[in-house]
């Protein structure tokens, strides 16, 4: 009888019985992830439901409640999608996904796109509208992963360029929405690739005074909305006087600390339930969650985009190639900086902006993106063996 | 790069989450843990509003169940702050105030232009609350915002409950008035029960004040619970408004109506005496009060005060000019309470007590320098005996007018009222070791001098009575002379109105000192119920024996009744066989002024039922015009003929035979009819 070295026992195996082999891509799921987003899904139809659901309790209003669910589920089946196919595939087709991202970019700002709270952002299919400018953020995270991944050594100053150049086509299209806080992220998430993909310190710099400089004179020249600068500009000094930004941010930050350690229980948020926060199930989501469930639901939230962070970092770690290890930092960037900002806006330590909570939030394009680019990071971590 | 590379940058990246987790769990900690205290009464205060049914406040009546003041409903203009400040720029403000007051006025109410900016500027107002800009005004107005409604965005109008006077200016001290609180009035009353708001009356003097926590209602509320744009969703709680008590008073209207009357009659007297020598201080006899009450037990039947103020100028409030005007000592002070406020050396009147001192202390008496009977020599001066004169500044006293009465003994010291014979008693009370040396003190403090009444009506005067114990813990010398002028009412003593009435009626009585009574009783208005009843409140028992009690008398009842007597010339034809009355003259010198003039009177004797003091104040003699008075005041009651006082035609009648100051009294009809 043969003695065979565990190697070749593997690629037996592998040969024989791909789908039982312990190296089956299937064997290696991550549940923990899974679970995270699960319950962090759940709580968001919860939040959602009970700012939508109205006061009258022989008659609640349902239809937050299953539109949210129906993207859900719709956004797990493109989650298992995004992770059945090897990921090294999609280096192939990233610059036309990045193309045909663009183009909607482009085509949503024109007649075909529509306008929501002054911003063009929208394409309507019937009852259901699609954010482009979400979707688009797996669009930058693959073409830059894909570009950054082709160079092993430290990255030239040209290349760097191109890579800012990546990020900046479809942030200033995102901008001429207006759409800044979407902008914001892409230009975060750039950075984080940039940075896993082994940018310099001097050229960090470099970049960081080029954002501050447009940022400034963005915000002092007349290009963002008024609304927008109001939103900035509270943020700056909140004692200014009482804009409409300013109202929103109060009213978020009494009913995050009307919650208390406790909360005041599912559907009894006073201020939830007499609306006094705009936008509550969409970027004011988690004040839903600080009102009714308190110190003790907001940190438990916290906790489980902590665990999802963590193991989107892990499959960073363990991802076979740099491809793999820079799509997942780019999750990781975009569900970090929008978790921070659209709980801190709530709290009043960051300003305003529209920017989603991650998976709680109402709204397809937002869950479906996030749990896409969820998809590809278990993709990434099921497939380090192979 | 090397996978330790690639290691490290992705550390860096856990840092910048943990970093990111840090920074919002530590504000989730103060705003949930360290700070939810705060946030979670913003929230109740957020969703539930309070809107306030104000309560009607409680009548005020008089002893025989008339009604004093009572309540009436006025139409008032409002406007919506919000709107007027957040919808029109500054040009558009002006023509809208002006259109505003156009067209009130236009309708029956005259309305300045400035009356309104005013009312809108009031701090008192918050800047989402409807702001009273003009009230009174006639439902034609209403009829106009109806049909014009979008020509004055953000105009409205309310029904108010207003005071109403049935009887006009009468008894306007004692009722008092209503008027918006003050800013640290809210403070004081934050946290009545009764829950005041910014913008909420409260009674400022007489008994609307005094009798503020019973007289306002308590005030209804609806608490809603409001959404995002502040539509009520929900009714939480409601309770209604529960009226104000009614508070009934122990004054006669009618005798209240008397005593203004006959109080304005003698001061117009006054001012027309002819002075004897032209070098005398004119008569301007500018103000005095006249007091009427029960001695037994003290129960004020009248309180007259003048000059006088009409309440119902407070219920729409008035200019500053005005405000100014009443406190305008030139114009002597209208709001001021004469009765119960004013101090007044006593002059003559206070012989009384001093009568009563030195019986009580044994000056007068079988072992003291006097019997009552027996006759002192009145040479029309007194000579301080042993007088040094670098001690005392003047060693002679004498009498008013340089008068001579001979041989007096007590009783008729006191008709004649003969200074010299009581310079005699202060003399000897002071200097005699053997008595009492603050004897007519200690009587001037068991008669009520020198200490407040205890009426349940705010401001009232404390007087004082000087005493060589309190100038020698002052440090100020006493020298006899002081005690000589004690003796007859003068120097530094000082008594309001009603302190004199309480002390005559205390000796009228027998002896019996009580706090004088203004309120009877507290009634639910709805169901009659008495809330609160009124004992009669004794604060002394006077040691009063028949044997101190009769002299004394007889000698104020010859005042009146006799030849001599000071008043017998203003009571002449009075009844008084049937109907006899005591009394005594007063005229008091103040420095630098014309003398005051002062009568204090009760009977029927020998078991009075009435006490009656006039002050009047530069006046002259009180023999010649306070007397006179309070003899017309007491006749009609003597011969139970005084005039009912029932309409408004009542009113302006008896205030239309008070004849020579045409300007007032016609302002004062017209007050009159419009509080009708």
């Amino acid at each position: 009888m043969a003695v065979i070295s565990l190697e070749e026992r593997r690629l037996k195996d592998r040969e024989l019985n791909p789908r039982s082999s312990p190296y089956a891509p299937w064997m290696h799921i991550d549940v923990l992830l899974v679970l995270a987003a699960a319950g962090l899904a759940t709580i968001g139809i919860a939040a959602i439901y009970s700012t939508t659901r109205g006061r009258d309790p022989e008659s609640f209003d349902s239809f937050f409640l299953e539109r949210q669910s129906l993207f859900a589920v719709a956004g797990a089946l493109f989650m298992v999608f995004a992770a059945w196919f090897p990921y090294q595939e999609l280096a192939k087709f990233a610059v036309a996904i990045y193309g045909v991202g663009i183009l909607a970019l482009i085509i949503v700002l024109g007649p075909l796109g529509e306008e929501v709270n002054g911003a063009r952002s929208w394409f309507r299919f019937g009852d259901f509208q699609l954010q482009p400018s979400e979707f688009h953020k797996l669009a930058i995270i693959v073409a830059v992963a894909y570009f950054l991944s082709r160079y092993e050594d430290h990255l030239s100053a040209p290349r760097v360029f191109f890579a800012v150049g990546i990020v900046a086509w479809p942030g200033l299209l995102v901008l001429l929405q207006p759409d800044v806080g979407t902008a914001i992220i892409y230009v975060f998430i750039g950075f984080v690739l940039l940075l896993i993909g082994g940018i310099r310190f001097r050229q960090v710099v470099g970049i960081a005074l080029i954002v501050v400089t447009v940022v400034t004179l963005m915000i002092n020249s007349n290009m963002l909305e008024e609304y927008q600068t109001n939103r900035l500009r509270t943020f700056v000094d909140p004692t200014t006087g009482i804009t409409d930004a300013a109202f929103q941010q109060r009213q978020a930050q009494i009913a995050i600390g009307n919650g208390g350690v406790s909360g005041k229980g599912y559907g009894e948020g006073s201020q939830t339930l007499s609306g006094l926060v705009p936008q509550q199930h969409t970027d004011f989501i988690f004040t839903v969650i600080g009102e009714e469930f308190g110190f003790v639901g907001s940190a438990a939230t916290l906790g489980l985009y902590a665990l999802l962070l963590l193991r989107i970092l892990q499959a960073a770690r363990l991802a076979k190639d740099r491809f793999g290890a820079l799509i997942c930092s780019g999750v990781f960037a975009m569900i970090l900086f929008q978790m921070f900002e659209a709980v801190g806006m709530t709290l009043g330590i960051t300003p305003i902006t529209g920017i989603p909570l991650p998976l709680v939030s109402y709204g397809g394009s937002s869950a479906i993106a996030t749990l896409i680019g969820l998809g590809l990071v278990l993709n990434v971590r099921m497939r380090r063996f192979i | 790069m090397t996978p330790e590379s690639l290691r490290l940058r992705l550390s860096f990246l856990a840092l910048l989450a943990l970093l990111a987790f840090g920074v919002l769990a530590a504000r989730l900690w103060f705003l949930q843990v360290m700070s939810s205290e705060e946030f979670e009464n913003i929230a109740v205060a957020n969703t539930i509003r309070v809107i306030y049914e104000p309560a009607p406040r409680g009548r005020v009546f008089d002893r025989n169940g008339n009604v004093l003041v009572d309540n009436r409903e006025s139409l008032v203009v409002t406007v919506d702050r919000f709107t007027y400040d957040t919808e029109f720029d500054e040009g558009e403000k002006e023509d809208l105030v002006l259109r505003l007051a156009t067209e009130i006025s236009r309708t029956g109410r005259l309305t300045k232009i400035f009356e309104i900016n005013d009312a809108l500027d009031d701090p008192r107002y918050g800047p989402l609350d409807s702001v009273p800009v003009a009230d009174d005004v006639t439902e034609n107005f209403e009829i106009v915002l109806a049909e014009r409604a979008d020509e004055f965005p953000g105009v409205g109008t309310d029904i108010r409950s207003v005071r109403t006077y049935p009887y006009g200016d009468l008894a306007a001290h004692i009722l008092g008035y209503v008027s918006l609180l003050s800013e640290e009035q809210y403070e004081l009353v934050a946290d009545d029960p009764k829950t005041y708001r910014r913008n909420d009356e409260i009674g400022q003097t007489g008994i609307e004040a005094s009798f503020e926590s019973v007289l306002r209602g308590t005030p209804g509320f609806t608490r809603l619970e409001v959404d995002n744009v502040g539509d009520p969703v929900a009714v939480l709680d409601q309770v209604d408004p529960i009226a104000g008590a009614d508070v009934h008073l122990t004054l006669d209207i009618d005798i209240q109506a008397l005593a203004e009357k006959e109080l304005l009659a003698g001061l117009a007297e006054a001012r027309q005496q002819e002075l004897d020598d032209p070098n005398d201080l004119p008569f301007k006899a500018p103000g005095g009060a006249l007091v009427v009450l029960d001695p037994k037990g003290s129960e004020i039947l009248a309180m007259a005060s003048f000059p006088t103020y009409s309440p119902s100028e407070f219920v729409h409030g008035f200019s500053e000019e005005r405000w100014a005007q009443l406190q305008d000592p030139n114009n002597h002070q209208p709001l001021h309470n004469r009765a119960l406020a004013g101090i007044y050396p006593p002059g003559s009147t206070f012989k009384l007590f001093t009568a009563y001192a030195a019986m009580n202390s044994g000056v007068i008496g079988e072992r003291g320098v006097l019997d009552v009977r027996t006759l002192y020599e009145d040479t029309g001066t007194y000579v301080v005996p042993s007088c040094e004169e670098d001690v005392i500044a003047s060693c002679t006293f004498r009498n008013a007018e340089e008068a001579i009465y001979g041989p007096v003994d007590l009783r008729r010291a006191i008709t004649v009222s003969s200074d010299v014979y009581f310079y005699y008693l202060g003399d000897t009370m002071d200097r005699a070791d053997r008595f009492d040396r603050e004897g007519i003190q200690r009587s001037a403090q068991l008669f009520g001098f020198g200490a407040p009444s205890g009426i349940a009506l705010p401001g009232e005067g404390t007087g004082r009575v000087p005493s060589p114990s309190a100038a020698e813990a002052a440090g100020e010398p006493w020298r006899t002379g002081d005690s000589i002028v004690l003796a007859i009412g003068q120097g530094l003593l000082g008594a309001t109105p009603l302190q004199l009435a309480n002390g005559y009626a205390a000796f009228a009585n027998g002896g019996t000192l009580y706090a004088p009574k203004m309120v009877v009783e507290v009634v639910n208005p709805v169901t009659g119920e008495v809330l609160q009843a009124f004992a009669d409140r004794v604060l002394d028992q006077i040691y009063l024996p028949r044997s101190i009690r009769q002299p004394i008398l007889e000698g104020l009842l010859g005042v009146t009744a006799e030849l001599e007597g000071t008043a017998h010339s203003a009571f002449f034809g009075f009844p008084h066989e049937e109907w006899p009355v005591a009394g005594k003259t007063g005229t008091a010198e103040v420095v630098g002024q014309a003398d005051n003039s002062l009568f204090a009177a009760f009977g029927p004797n020998p078991n009075p039922e009435y006490v009656v003091v006039a002050i009047m104040e530069e006046s002259g003699f009180g023999a010649s015009v306070a007397a006179p008075a309070v003899r017309r005041v007491l006749e009609p009651i003597a011969t139970n003929s005084v005039p009912a006082v029932r309409t408004i035609d009542d009113l302006a009648e008896l205030s239309g035979t008070i004849g020579d100051d045409g300007d007032e009294v016609d302002a004062e009809n017209t007050e009159l009819e419009s509080a009708a």
